[in-house]
């Protein structure tokens, strides 16, 4: 078999380049804890651009999942709040996300809406929704159990790496794996190998509203406070993470791996220029280059291999 | 062709205006509704350049921050020039133009999803402008600058008139003139449009473009209609502007819109504002009405599309 140059490995060798240059040029980036602090951060949007990533290899998009990052928040300190109990209130927050996601997908493969206008639309009446039911103030009570929750340091990267390999494993080794493939590749292809569009579809935004939900849950735990916009900047990381690892916007195709690796350089990068001092208005700057850089080198290997 | 769509929205409209006027005796008033063109006429300026863009199978997320970086640019130069129009519009027209480049040349020469471009370049415009201004305000604006759009011309504030103007030259583009035809073909299908010997490049730049000096211009009446300008003017300004057009019947896949569409558009989601402040609902419900109204529209547009696809099978 003839070696083809993948994206991730590019991405690989950025991120390898990046961690060797920041460890050797700034002192406290290789310690433990700054580690650690990577690994936090690092899981929160990671899970969000695990759904995106699918999303995306239908050739869709999730414009509202940082808006459901901030309504799942705000219901689990509406939640806490109310004195339910810890378990249930995950729950019951989770089965909001997932409610979410289940009305983009009724509206895109239902309805038969262009994802783009639907996210749209929701983004804005989530966060609306959001913004109702905390009124525009933030939830900061929280029970006992919910802080002692946040103690664990590792626990959300574990959640990550675990759903991660979950998923890749799904959309690799099963047959509901081979569907999203085959309706991201050609919907009308799809329909007439008897594949359910529709239904593969819904399942797509389910699974990312629900993560979205996991990663508002993570994120919640760690801040112990609930506001409506507490996720915003996650929607841009995410969509750059998965265009970084080389998954198209075009769809057909997914890098559950790329995406991994395109996150942890994002995240790489903003933890080395907060440590290095950089302004965050640069940062934004950055992250733009970033996100075009990536999709300039993502069009120019699709340019190649045709 | 969409006619249908028009007359809806105009019902719409009808029903919201009944409705409003009945429940607030200030509605029917010729200040509200003056206070509505005025203040919805900046965001009618960009939803019509939008609608050109969208109709060309494109998008330009960018606009707020282009609005941004114009306004601070007008107003700096207003400020050393005395409030001199002629040199505030050049400059506001000059960068606006520059920044509808850089996105068509990303968009046209890099061959990078227009989508991906202007969310990019968002970022970058305003993060460039914060670094720069450092956040600081320019609120000792001269006086020449802030009549630009505050004095009367015609009985009314004069910022009414540039927003009416752009949507009468989009209409005017989109129904009699020759480009607007290129730009409907393009949108409507670029490959066969290139085979019939249209530079898709060149429609490309000029959209883009074009896009560009509508938020250039557009910059210059939001800095002299709010009489300061700074670095975080207008922040997710393109998501309304995106939201009216879309509402307007607009495809959000290209080829097909109308200009009348955005107007009607940009007027509904005017009045639903203006009515859920005079019937004193709280702030933090009312981004729920404006997704509910968005989602509405966007459902009626497609079950709409899909009735008419029926009727072309048959």
């Amino acid at each position: 078999m003839r070696f083809r140059l993948e994206q991730r490995w590019i991405v690989l060798a950025l991120l390898l380049a990046l961690v060797t240059g920041f460890s050797v040029s700034l002192a406290r980036f290789p310690t433990a804890n700054n580690l650690t602090q990577l690994a936090l951060q690092l899981a929160e949007v990671g899970v969000v651009s695990l759904g995106m990533t699918l999303v995306i290899s239908t050739a869709g998009i999730d414009l509202s999942a940082a808006s459901v990052v901030g309504l799942t928040s705000v219901c689990l300190g509406w939640f806490a709040a109310h004195d339910v109990s810890l378990l249930t209130m995950i729950l019951l927050s989770l089965l909001a996300a997932g409610a979410c996601g289940l009305a983009n997908g009724l509206l895109v493969g239902y309805l038969g809406i262009s994802p783009i206008l639907t996210t749209l639309a929701t983004m804005v009446l989530f966060n609306g929704v959001a913004l109702a039911i905390s009124r525009g103030e933030a939830f900061s009570r929280f029970p006992d159990s919910f802080a002692l929750l946040g103690q664990s340091e590792l626990a959300p990267a574990l959640v990550f790496a675990a759903l991660a390999a979950a998923l890749a494993f799904a959309y690799r080794r099963t047959l509901w794996g081979r569907r999203v493939l085959a309706v991201g590749a050609n919907p009308v292809a799809a329909e007439f190998s008897t594949i359910n569009r529709r239904a593969t579809l819904l399942s797509v935004y389910w699974l990312s509203g629900t993560l979205a939900g996991v990663a508002a849950v993570l994120l919640t735990v760690r801040v112990a406070t609930a506001k409506a916009d507490v996720g915003q900047a996650m929607l841009l990381q995410a969509i750059s993470a998965v265009v970084l690892g080389g998954t198209p916007l075009e769809g057909g195709r997914a890098s559950l791996s790329g995406t991994v690796l395109g996150v942890a350089t994002f995240a790489v990068v903003s933890n080395g220029m907060n440590l290095a001092g950089v302004s965050p208005f640069r940062q934004t700057v950055a992250s733009g280059l970033v996100l075009l850089a990536a999709v300039g080198l993502n069009q120019w290997m699709l340019r190649r291999e045709s | 062709m969409r006619r249908g769509h028009e007359l809806g929205l105009l019902a719409a409209l009808a029903v919201a205006s009944a409705l409003l006027a009945f429940l607030s005796p200030q509605f029917l008033t010729t200040a509200n509704w003056v206070q509505i063109l005025a203040g919805n006429s900046i965001l009618l300026m960009l939803a019509e350049g939008m609608t050109l863009v969208i109709i060309s199978g494109g998008i330009d997320l960018s606009v707020g921050s282009a609005l941004a970086v114009a306004s601070t640019v007008a107003g700096a130069v207003a400020v050393r020039a005395g409030g001199n129009p002629v040199l505030v519009f050049a400059a506001a027209l000059g960068i606006g133009l520059a920044m509808g480049g850089l996105n068509a040349f990303l968009i046209s020469g890099l061959s990078i999803p227009p989508i991906v471009t202007t969310l990019a370049t968002l970022g970058i415009y305003r993060g460039l402008l914060l670094e720069i201004t450092e956040g600081n305000w320019i609120t000792n604006l001269p006086p020449r600058f802030l009549a630009i759009a505050q004095r009367p011309l015609l009985g009314v504030p004069a910022v009414i008139v540039p927003g009416i103007a752009v949507a009468a030259g989009a209409h005017l583009l989109l129904t009699r003139l020759y480009a607007g035809r290129l730009l409907l073909q393009v949108g409507g299908h670029a490959e066969s449009a290139r085979r019939a010997g249209v530079s898709l490049g060149r429609v490309r730049y000029a959209v883009y473009m074009a896009m560009g000096a509508i938020a250039g211009c557009a910059g210059v009446f939001y800095g002299s209609q709010l009489g300061s300008v700074q670095g975080n003017a207008a922040v997710g300004l393109e998501l309304s502007v995106v939201a009216a057009v879309v509402v307007g019947g607009t495809d959000i896949f290209g080829g097909r819109g109308s200009a009348i569409g955005t107007l009607l558009g940009v007027l509904l989601l005017g009045v639903i504002q203006n009515g859920l402040i005079l019937a004193r609902v709280p702030t933090y419900w009312q981004q729920v009405v404006t997704g509910a109204f968005l989602l509405a529209g966007i459902v009626s547009a497609a079950v709409e599309r899909r009735r008419e696809e029926r009727r072309f099978a048959l």
